[in-house]
């Protein structure tokens, strides 16, 4: 019961908005959000901190007809554009270390040098263990900004290729080489840190 | 002679080759001729028909992995103690 009569304070803007339970309440839905576009931990985990800091200096333009989570995803959803138009003014980076990795796992003749090893009968399983997700992040992040992000787009987010091509500025035929070079050093990642380690 | 070479290319596809269009038949429908070719590969080559599972192992646990839904899904991918502390830190000094 509230002692002052019953009467709550009145909802103010500074009432609806309280920064301090914000990490706990919505950090890991825009964690989430920011990873699975940019397909980077650090850059996720910066974009996420951003969004904070400027929701913070924008809480009196807090419409509170939309919930405190809808506007910040809308704000870090702005960030995360400009992160992808940031990058595309820079010349893209030369992806030669993920070209030879995929070279090297074939033989001239392009045969696997070494087969893929077994998964077990339910690799999917691995997906209700939290520390999973810790190695898919972690190899996700290792891959070339561009290979991760068409990824993360892809599979994480689930968009068609034709909106990953638009979002990223790449032609179809440039998505398939990113996604095909991410999925098979993706791939030799999680079998490294994941299914041979057990 | 060219469908004699269609026939060739579809009989003698390297898993290099192999592997991309399997990457590729998971974004888009590949052309008719290059989808023979992985077929007929992937009868021949258990690596390779591991490796496409394996892939579409991928797909399926990483839907699961980052809802992105508004509500709190329980997805299980979380932003770590260290980065959840740095940005409370960071918060905290900018709200003082």
């Amino acid at each position: 019961m509230n002692v002052d009569g019953g009467r709550l304070p009145a909802m103010s803007h500074q009432a609806a908005v309280r920064p301090e339970t914000w990490v706990d309440r919505h950090g890991d839905a825009l964690y989430r959000f920011a990873l699975a576009r940019v397909g980077n931990q650090r850059i996720a985990e910066d974009l996420v901190q951003e969004t904070f800091l400027a929701a913070l200096r924008a809480a009196e333009r807090f419409a509170e007809q939309s919930s405190e989570r809808t506007w910040l995803i809308s704000i870090l959803r702005r960030r995360v554009a400009d992160h992808f138009r940031r990058r595309a003014r820079q010349p893209e980076e030369l992806n030669e270390a993920l070209e030879r990795a995929v070279a090297g796992r074939f033989t001239a003749a392009g045969k696997w040098r070494a087969a893929p090893a077994s998964w077990g009968a339910d690799p999917a399983e691995s997906a209700v263990r939290s520390e999973f997700w810790d190695v898919l992040a972690e190899c996700l992040s290792a891959l070339p900004a561009s290979a991760a992000s068409a990824l993360a787009l892809r599979e994480l987010s689930g968009l068609g290729s034709d909106e990953v091509c638009k979002e990223l500025g790449v032609t179809p035929t440039n998505l398939w080489s990113l996604l095909h070079r991410a999925r098979l050093r993706l791939r030799d990642c999680i079998e490294r840190k994941w299914f041979k380690k057990d | 002679m060219s469908a004699l070479r269609d026939v060739l290319r579809i009989l003698t596809m390297p898993c290099r080759d192999a592997t991309e269009a399997i990457s590729r038949a998971m974004d888009e429908r590949l052309p008719w001729s290059l989808a023979a070719a992985v077929r007929v590969h992937k009868l021949v080559c258990g690596a390779c028909r591991r490796y496409e599972r394996q892939l579409q192992a991928l797909r399926e646990i990483l839907a699961r992995g980052a809802d992105t839904s508004d509500e709190d899904s329980g997805a299980p991918i979380r932003l770590g103690d260290e980065a959840r502390r740095r940005i409370e830190s960071a918060l905290r000094d900018a709200n003082l």
